[in-house]
């Protein structure tokens, strides 16, 4: 007999599940056109901006999300090529709450959500490190804190678990974290980047930008299809400037490399220089992960190799830094900050 | 606030929530944009922006629900090339296929977490409609309720 909250969940789920490429692709066959052509400058905005957003569910809060199958991949498996990103763990708790993978901490620890619990796994055990009800619209952890967003406050508690306490109230716009230290970061679009340090009073770092991964900002337009123009290092204010591409709409960057589109082309560029430009088919642009990927679900393009890697699953859910399935009782996670830089 | 802001920074949020009300990707959006364009300028009047869309969003999803079950419309289109590779089994599917207002009752039940009165009235019906639906709902899914209604102390 299934329970009121294996109803939650799912209805949970199937909201987390929905795609920000799958609405955009629904816009051109929409039976009710006229209010695509009102309102569709406003949504594919938010929907790119989303799909887009550094930090997703990682850094800054954005859901999880199921990507549609693909046609069987041409090229190298993820699996084969880096097997060290490869994990798994139970995929309910003890008590039968599903677990939903929605952080990669580090290259050994995955956060993970259950019910209202967040938990660190890390070699096969799960430790508890909050409790967090409602909706959470942003996360970040560094090595030893996590922060987190929900219902219209910023809190902080040691990953090792303990009491959590609040840095910050903010208005219902904010939508990206990070934390560094005593160092805590979040901005809105228009809002600009704001800093509490050691719980103390917030204050506006830097008007007009939008947070990336700490130390970085950018000035992220809300027109999906304009470009970025500057990378930001708020602690030492080096300011990169940023040179598209010719003809390269929605470009988003992070501090040395950009993607962006040209007509159905993703294209993959320097910030700054045009010396190494790609032109990539089978992954969609978006803000590049540790400076290095662009995850396109059951594709990944490795920036570093320029090559484009499959993970061969009809059906899987991911964020940016995590992508997961179950097979059987087990989740299948695969953590992208586990991936070894290149010798 | 401006509304360019409020929906570029909650615009996903609400599609999700249009996502489990109506059961499809094309309707939620649909839904959302519908919405919002009816808000026009009496945005600068709205205290609390995305309670009033969502209470909106609710409503609208059943006078459609309404309207379409009238006109009988003939015109609709295959609507599966985006949505996902459920299970057969997933309990997420048993809900689409729910009649549209019993569906509804259990989103804001379950996932906006609103007492039966304030569904009650949202969707313009009464407190016993809303748990009969509930109950009907929750029978198909086979699903054992712990409280018979919701909001009651």
């Amino acid at each position: 007999m299934k329970t009121e909250d294996d109803v939650r969940q799912a209805l949970r789920g199937a909201a987390e599940s929905i795609s920000h490429q799958d609405l955009l692709a629904t816009l051109p066959a929409r039976r009710r056109r006229r209010t695509v052509r009102r309102l569709a400058a406003v949504v594919v905005a938010v929907a790119v901006a989303s799909t887009a957003g550094a930090l997703a569910f990682g850094g800054g809060g954005r859901a999880p999300q199921v990507v549609t199958p693909q046609p069987t991949p041409e090229g190298r498996l993820l699996r084969a090529v880096h097997p060290k990103a490869f994990g798994d763990m139970p995929a309910k708790d003890p008590s039968g709450l599903p677990y939903q993978p929605v952080l990669a901490i580090d290259a050994r620890r995955v956060l993970v959500r259950a019910g209202e619990r967040l938990e660190v796994y890390t070699s096969g055990r799960f430790e508890k490190v909050a409790e967090v009800k409602g909706e959470i619209k942003a996360l970040a952890a560094d090595g030893g804190s996590l922060a987190w967003l929900s219902e219209g406050e910023i809190r902080v508690v040691p990953l090792g678990g303990g009491k959590s306490w609040r840095i910050a109230e903010v208005d219902e716009l904010v939508n990206r974290i990070g934390i560094n230290g005593e160092r805590v970061v979040w901005s809105s679009p228009r809002g600009g980047v704001w800093q509490s340090v050691a719980g103390g009073r917030p204050e506006l770092l830097h008007k007009g930008l939008q947070l990336l991964r700490w130390p970085w900002a950018t000035d992220e337009p809300l027109d999906p299809k304009a470009n970025v123009t500057r990378i930001v290092d708020l602690t030492i204010g080096y300011d990169v400037q940023v040179k598209a591409a010719p003809g390269v709409t929605g470009l988003r960057c992070g501090p040395f490399w950009c993607a962006g589109s040209r007509g159905a082309m993703t294209i993959v560029q320097r910030t700054n220089d045009w010396s190494d430009l790609r032109e990539v088919r089978e992954v969609g642009p978006s803000y590049p992960i540790f400076n290095r990927f662009l995850n396109g679900g059951f594709r990944i393009y490795d920036i570093e190799t320029d090559e484009t890697l499959h993970i061969d699953r009809t059906r899987l859910n991911g964020g940016e830094t995590l992508i997961y399935w179950q097979e059987g009782d087990r989740l299948v996670v695969v953590n992208l900050a586990a991936i070894p830089e290149l010798e | 606030m401006e509304f360019e802001d409020f929906v570029h920074a909650r615009g996903q949020a609400l599609l999700r929530f249009g996502y489990v009300l109506t059961g499809n990707a094309d309707d939620a959006a649909d839904l959302v944009q519908e919405v919002l364009i009816k808000l026009g300028d009496r945005w600068s009047r709205i205290d609390s922006p995305e309670a009033y869309v969502r209470t909106a969003m609710a409503r609208q999803h059943i006078s459609w629900w309404r309207k379409r079950r009238r006109e009988q419309l003939t015109d609709l289109v295959p609507e599966n090339s985006y949505t996902h590779d459920h299970e057969p089994d997933d309990l997420w599917a048993e809900v689409r296929g729910l009649p549209p207002k019993q569906r509804a009752v259990l989103v804001l039940r379950y996932y906006e977490d609103l007492s039966d009165q304030e569904i009650a009235d949202i969707l313009g019906i009464s407190r016993g409609t809303v748990r009969s639906q509930a109950s009907r709902a929750l029978a198909t899914l086979r699903v054992k309720p712990s409280v018979l209604e919701r909001g009651q102390v």
